[in-house]
């Protein structure tokens, strides 16, 4: 678990980082988000000591960070910076390779986990191991910069800004696969971003900075049912409602029983696996008031907007692995 | 998650196709340097040509391969102290310490360069006697400068994400440096070395002046005895050693790698 205490950066009297106040769970996705300047990155290099704090503490499963060695801290804490970071200098297996090696671990473990690391973010580890970095497109290089964080298992990932520069088809499928490595390998991430899908997608909880303060953190749906001050409200603009349904799957939602008449051959269909703003975006484009949910190609039940509600209040969200992203049953 | 399709397979000249090709320029150099040095029939035949009725075309008092190994001996003893010296000064000049003297050091060493040779030689000359070492004392000051400015260019040129990352992973400083700065660093400093090179090589003929022997043995007995053949027998090597060194530390043609 990460804690901070009042935590505060001053630089000649500017202040980036103003008494923050968070605790981040054990296997949480924690996003710190913001606008630009208003002390995402400085707040994040704090928990890892890449900054210094001015004041405040940083506490590790209760353990403050003062107290321990900076490079032990920062090797137990997986790191993703905002330009990837890849080492020109050396071959992606090398890049990978970066902790496990000043971690002292033998040749063959760290060869076998390089191959792991590289087949969990995708990549054929035959293909792109022997490459350099500037070989590699820029949703390769930030892929590799994931499997450099998680090379050597840490309990704890910090990211920030990770997925910036790459297509907005290619983000969202990093932003899914980094979902489902966090879930399956349970680690605890504190992700920064300044883009409001982005964290609305990812979150278990939201901690919204403004001139280095908290303006309030909570799950998502928190922030969007009660935002703390207007600036939240404005920040997360009309759209926040549609972007939380987006969190939400149809496998979440308590299907009504299929009607015993062949009734419901008329409704359209679609797969379990799609969001409910997909769901949503099929009742009003095709002015049906239910849907034929289906699993595997069988229909399993109806679902109608009130069923649609009540999963979003449950708070409940896609459970492992049905995520699709695309909603149409094919 | 859909790979995406390798891009830049086989654009990029293979290592030992670079090699290959950095040799090719390499080796002629290097073949006439040696041959003007030992084949004293065949390199006083082309002064011969170059230079008709001259009655003696070699220097007599000393052999052209003493005079070789003067020069080298003299260009690598400053090399490495300059290397030592300069490398030193432009790591203290990175470290937090050595930052408020950045451009002092860097200034004196600009400084050092503007001095004439013949000057810093007989200044040197109450203190050091005659010989190598008021020449290896001019040479070390010409060679600092180089040295200082690439170390401090290559390290201040690592690009900040790869130095951050360095951090971030839970590298030392030492292991950053090492393992990231240095190799990052090295075509920049690797050029250092090489502008250090070249200026030594013909800097040191300026030894013979202070008997210092070398390249320039010759070249000052032409001056005395009108002897042109005397001149080219000393100014061909080292123009051919100047080069060799060029050619020898210029990569070869394609992107410039640390390894
Ligand atoms: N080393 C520093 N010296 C002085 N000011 C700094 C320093 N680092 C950051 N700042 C200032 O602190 C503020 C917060 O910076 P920070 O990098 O944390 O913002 P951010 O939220 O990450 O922004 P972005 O989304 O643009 O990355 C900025 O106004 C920045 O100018
Ligand atoms: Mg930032």
């Amino acid at each position: 678990m990460i804690e901070t205490r009042e935590l505060t950066k001053r630089y000649d009297g500017f202040t980036a980082v103003d008494r923050v106040s968070l605790s981040v769970a054990e296997g949480q996705f924690a996003v710190l988000l913001g606008p630009s300047g208003s002390g995402k990155t400085t707040l994040l290099r704090m928990l890892n000591r890449m900054v210094e704090p001015t004041s405040g503490t940083v506490l590790v499963n209760g353990q403050d960070t003062a107290g321990m060695q900076a490079e032990a801290l920062r090797r137990s804490m997986g790191y993703v910076i905002q330009s990837t970071g890849l080492f020109p200098n050396m071959t992606i297996r090398r890049n990978v390779a970066t902790v496990p090696r000043l971690l002292g671990w033998d040749r063959r473990r760290t060869d076998k986990r390089v191959d792991e690391m590289l087949e969990l973010v995708g990549l054929d580890a035959k293909t792109y191991g022997p490459k350099r970095p500037d070989e590699l497109s820029g949703g390769e290089a930030q892929r590799v910069g994931v499997a450099r964080a998680l090379a050597a298992d840490p309990p704890v990932l910090l990211m920030d800004e990770p997925f910036g520069a790459v297509d907005p088809i290619t983000r969202e499928h990093l932003q899914i696969e980094m979902k489902r490595i966090q879930r399956d390998l349970r680690k605890t991430v504190v992700f920064v971003t300044h883009d409001i899908d982005e964290a609305v997608l990812l979150a278990d909880s939201i901690a919204l900075l403004r001139n280095g303060q908290v303006q309030q953190s909570g799950t998502p749906e928190d922030l969007w049912r009660r935002p703390a001050n207007d600036f939240v409200r404005d920040f997360f603009g009309e759209n926040l409602g549609l972007r939380i349904m987006a969190r939400h799957c149809l496998s979440d939602v308590e299907l009504d029983a299929l009607p015993p008449d062949d009734s419901w051959h008329t409704l359209p269909a679609i797969v379990h696996g799609a969001t409910l703003k997909e769901a949503l975006a099929e009742l009003v484009g095709t002015g049906a008031e239910r849907l034929v949910v289906t699993v595997d190609g069988t229909p399993k039940g109806t679902a109608d907007f009130a069923s649609l509600m009540r999963a979003l209040s449950a708070g409940v969200q896609c459970a492992d692995g049905v995520r699709t992203g695309r909603g149409r049953d094919a | 998650m859909p790979t995406e399709s390798a891009r830049g397979v086989g654009a990029m000249p293979s290592a030992s196709r670079r090699t290959v090709r950095h040799w090719v320029t390499v080796a002629p150099l290097l073949a006439a340097t040696l041959w003007m040095t030992f084949d004293v029939t065949g390199f006083s035949a082309l002064l011969r040509t170059l230079v008709p009725d001259t009655p003696t075309v070699l220097y007599e008092t000393r052999s052209l391969p003493r005079l070789m190994g003067d020069q080298l001996l003299l260009v690598a003893t400053a090399s490495a102290l300059a290397l030592v010296i300069g490398g030193a000064l432009g790591g203290f000049a990175l470290t937090r310490t050595g930052r408020p003297f950045r451009d002092i050091i860097v200034n004196v060493g600009n400084l050092a360069q503007t001095v004439p040779s013949v000057a810093v030689m007989a200044l040197a000359i109450p203190l050091t006697g005659y010989g190598a070492e008021p020449v290896i004392v001019a040479l070390v000051l010409y060679g600092v400068l180089p040295i200082i400015l690439n170390v401090i260019a290559g390290i201040e040129g690592v690009p900040a994400s790869a130095f951050d990352a360095a951090t971030g992973v839970g590298m030392s400083p030492l292991q950053r440096l090492i393992s990231v700065e240095l190799p990052l660093a090295w075509p920049v400093i690797l050029g250092g070395i090489k502008n250090m090179l070249v200026i030594n090589v013909s800097a040191a003929t300026l030894g013979a002046v202070v008997a210092a022997g070398g390249l320039g043995m010759p070249i000052l007995a032409g001056f005395h005895r009108y002897n042109n053949a005397f001149i080219l027998e000393g100014a061909l090597p080292a123009i051919a050693l100047a080069l060799l060194i060029d050619r020898l530390l210029t990569p070869a043609a394609g992107r410039t790698r640390a390894a």
